[in-house]
């Protein structure tokens, strides 16, 4: 009902008159009702009545003599009303979330995803260039246009996405991948290390050692630079040389050591048995709350932890907690035979030899050798020597 | 709560109808008084005086005075007043 006359909209009236009873009364036998009559004070009540009656009230106050003013309007036709009259608010809300609709449909971020080898900046600009750039409007921007520019333009993307999300598009590329390295001007083969030349596999160049030849690090092995006639081809008259990237393979004996030791004796101290004490600090005084007041063991490590309750930055109650470890620490003697310790030094001497040893190589010898000296030692000394099979050639590039 | 009354009203006329047609045949007014905080006058011919502590209401059977203090219509229509607040009294003047 309220609810309704709400809907509806209804006022309230102040009505002023010496025949307020007549008013009622005219009003109520024209089908007009009123609710919530209250009397104000001398021939002053105050009533509600629904929106559309008001009109007939007028008309029956003039015959009655009496007068009336609206004190308020509840419902909501007026809030419609009044919402018509406020035009300027609405359409200042109309013209905000226009204003937003249309900060989003700009695009103001725009992201490169995926290179490896090509430049996001030479990949932004393009996209730039065909429309895809911060600020451009979102409706302008062809996505498939822009994936195809891109793909001309750049002959190492194997694919690339554009997508638009928000105001923020992103480029998503895949490259192509690309075959090696581009072969590039003239090189050299040299030596990377010293080691005796066992297979030599020229491609392209000429060769200046042969099979057999002891090398040096840095030393030429394949050249770049061809001399016509200089190994004495025939018919060919020695003349200009001729410039090229050397390929090729040396694969050379490089001989690798590498030294191990170990003690047949070891001493040492290893953590035994804990114990747990717990400690109340209380000024400069220490009570033991349980566990051993002193040290159990003859020699053992102490770890303490300090906990202060009741502290808040430098002030606090002077109570600490203190939870002290002692671990014990045992002595231990390790005695191991000669050939224990050597099998010991030999793993420490391989896993040192192995450090300087290339990717790929072929193990071709391998020698052990213990070293003596003089007097007998208590430690057992390793020296192990390889014998590898590895390319040796490394490019060097030269200017002519 | 007011369909409840006017379901029992309904209900109420209809057993007044069958047996004895008192206030439709007779055209009296029908008086409902709620504790002391309301009273519904049916079939009223109109109001002829109106203060906080008395409203006069005329029927066919003469004047219906209700006395009482900050007294409030309710609601008038044509043929029922409610009257609301502390009632004293309802008197035939």
């Amino acid at each position: 009902m309220r609810l309704i006359s709400y809907l509806k909209g209804y006022v309230s009236l102040i009505v002023e008159g010496k025949s307020i009873e007549r008013f009622i009364n005219m009003a109520v036998s024209r089908g007009i009702r009123f609710w919530d009559v209250k009397h104000l004070g001398r021939d002053r009540i105050l009533l509600r009545v629904r929106l559309g009656a008001v009109g007939a009230l007028r008309h029956i106050a003039r015959r009655t003599g009496s007068r009336f003013s609206v004190r308020q309007k509840v419902g909501l036709p007026f809030l419609v009303w009044r919402a018509r009259r406020r035009k300027a608010l609405y359409g200042g809300a109309l013209f905000f979330l226009a204003a937003v609709y249309l900060f989003f449909s700009f695009i103001w971020v725009v992201e490169v995803s995926g290179t490896k080898k090509t430049e996001p900046a030479a990949i932004l600009r393009t996209a730039a260039e065909y429309g895809l750039k911060p600020g451009a409007p979102r409706w302008r921007v062809n996505k498939k246009e822009i994936e195809q520019r891109l793909l001309e333009n750049f002959p190492t993307i194997a694919w690339v996405g554009v997508e638009i999300k928000g105001s923020r598009a992103s480029v998503t590329v895949a490259e192509k991948k690309m075959p090696g390295e581009p072969p590039g001007g003239p090189a050299h083969i040299v030596a990377r290390k010293a080691g005796l030349v066992k297979e030599l596999l020229v491609l392209e160049g000429q060769p200046v050692v042969k099979e057999g030849d002891t090398v040096l690090p840095g030393q030429l092995l394949i050249s770049g630079e061809i001399v016509p006639g200089a190994e004495g081809e025939a018919g060919v008259v020695p003349g200009l040389p001729r410039y090229t990237r050397a390929k090729g393979f040396v694969r050379a004996r490089v001989w690798y050591e590498g030294y191990g030791e170990a003690p047949l004796t070891v001493k040492g101290e290893r953590p035994g048995r804990t114990v747990r004490a717990r400690l109340l600090k209380v000024g400069r005084r220490e009570f033991t709350i349980h566990g051993p007041k002193r040290p159990p063991f003859p020699r053992c490590k102490v770890r303490v932890a300090v906990k202060r309750p009741l502290s808040w930055r430098n002030f606090g109650a002077p109570v600490e907690f203190i939870n002290k470890e002692y671990v014990e620490l045992v002595r231990f003697e390790i005695n191991r035979t000669r050939s224990e310790a050597r099998r010991i030094a030999e793993k420490e001497a391989r896993r040192a030899l192995a450090s300087g040893l290339p990717e790929q190589y072929r193990l071709l010898r391998e020698k052990v050798e213990e070293v003596r000296t003089a007097r007998p030692e208590n430690i057992v000394r390793v020296r192990l020597k390889a014998e590898v099979l590895e390319d040796i050639g490394v490019i060097r590039e030269f200017k002519p | 709560m007011r369909w409840r009354e006017l379901r029992e009203q309904v209900k109420r006329k209809a057993a007044a109808a069958l047996e004895l047609p008192g206030e439709i045949a007779l055209d009296l007014p029908k008086i409902i008084i709620t504790g002391n905080v309301q009273v519904l006058i049916e079939n009223h011919r109109g109001i002829v005086a109106y203060s906080p502590d008395l409203v006069r209401i005329l029927t066919q059977a003469g004047e219906v005075a209700v006395s009482g203090g900050n007294l409030v219509l309710r609601s008038i229509v044509q043929d029922e007043i409610i009257i609301e607040g502390d009632i004293h009294g309802v008197a035939f003047v």
